[in-house]
């Protein structure tokens, strides 16, 4: 690693000293708590917030610059991939609902909401105000199939995040999956 | 459970690496361990690095008891009829090797264990790194097939003059929409 990017993790480790609370940020929302994944079958889990993303934004030093910038701005990443939790259908179909009038109520939007035989995506976005999204939550469930859940907090502007997305778009999930060394 | 019976971490190693480098473990511990530096680059690297450091330390010359040592002992002990001690620059010199060496010694242990914590740190980060980039991919790969589901969907079901209509479209415009197939923000919905 080079003198660069180290001196980025320290910068970025100073920084967050001074940030606020990130429990506090609107974007958050516990898509882990709807409990619509498998905890016991878990392909990708990720939970970074606040510290880590800094620190993982200083490691991006030599990477697009538009990703730096995405992740510097945000506060909190959850996503969850893996098999659907054992919930009978009545049961999944209710916290579903649940979690849309809750999202709803607290000012979020959706942006799609796509039912494709036995799959169902939700996209919902909370407005920063600023022309800049605080959070973007998704779930997609289906039937005894794969389950998704994502929580993306922080100030993201969506003309970015779109580039970022469809760089990474062109990169395979499995070789972004491998490349994230095991943990010890 | 005993230490051998799974994979070591790093930390677990790290804390080991003196003992192990001395030979002071037991074989057990000892075997936990070689499990671990088998697939660990960066603990195998810190093994070898102590052992140089224990194999440096080991050829230094052995330190003799100064040669004034015992007439000390025996003049404070109050012994009769010992003869003062010899001092003179050779016992200083000495004394400043055996400082030097404990000097050095402590340089050394801390360097190593900087060097450990500082590596620990970047690897954090380059994983934290790849999995914020993963979990971007992984939302994008979302967007994407719930896009394509919805253009599916409103070609299947013919649904293009209808939305059209109600975003007051003309007929050519959604003619050449799905030409190109780029009607999927028509499902986007705002409510």
């Amino acid at each position: 690693m080079n003198t660069m990017k180290r001196m980025s993790i320290a910068i970025a480790l100073c920084t967050v000293a001074a940030m606020p609370l990130f429990a506090q940020t609107p974007g958050v929302y516990a898509v882990e708590d709807l409990g619509l994944v498998d905890p016991n079958a878990l392909e990708v889990d990720v939970n970074l917030e606040g510290t880590t993303l800094q620190i993982a934004a200083g490691a991006m030093q030599d990477q697009d610059p538009r990703l730096v910038e995405l992740v510097t701005n945000l506060s909190r990443v959850r996503v969850m991939v893996g098999k659907a939790s054992d919930l009978i259908p009545a049961e999944a179909k209710e916290r579903i609902d649940g979690a849309v009038a809750q999202l709803e109520s607290r000012g979020w939007s959706r942006i799609m909401r796509i039912a494709d035989g036995n799959e169902l995506v939700n996209i919902y976005s909370l407005d920063g105000g600023d022309g800049n999204i605080a959070g973007l939550t998704a779930f997609v469930s289906g039937e005894g199939d794969e389950a998704v859940v994502v929580n993306i907090a922080g100030s993201i502007d969506p003309v970015l995040l779109g580039s970022v997305l469809g760089r990474l778009g062109q990169l395979d999930l499995d070789e972004l999956m491998s490349a994230v060394p095991n943990g010890d | 459970m005993s230490l051998s019976d799974e994979p070591m971490t790093c930390a677990e190693v790290t804390r080991r690496i003196e003992a192990f480098s001395d030979g002071d473990l037991e074989e057990t511990t000892v075997r936990g361990i070689r499990r671990h530096l088998d697939v660990c680059p960066t603990c195998a690297e810190q093994v070898e690095l102590a052992r140089t450091l224990t194999a440096e330390l080991r050829s230094m010359p052995k330190l003799d008891p100064p040669a004034g040592l015992l007439d000390d002992v025996r003049s404070a002990a109050g012994i009769p009829g010992s003869p003062r001690a010899v001092t003179g620059p050779d016992r200083r010199s000495r004394r400043w090797l055996a400082v030097a060496a404990a000097f050095a010694i402590a340089i050394a242990g801390a360097l190593l264990v900087h060097q450990q914590h500082h590596r620990t740190a970047e690897a954090e980060a380059l994983r934290a790194a790849a999995e914020v980039r993963l979990a971007l991919a992984c939302f994008g790969d979302i967007t994407r097939r719930a896009d394509r589901s919805a253009r599916r969907q409103v070609i299947d079901e013919n649904l293009l003059p209808v939305i059209s209509r109600s975003f007051g479209l003309t007929e050519r415009n959604h003619s050449r929409s799905a030409e190109t197939g780029a009607p999927g923000n028509v499902e986007r919905s705002s409510s």
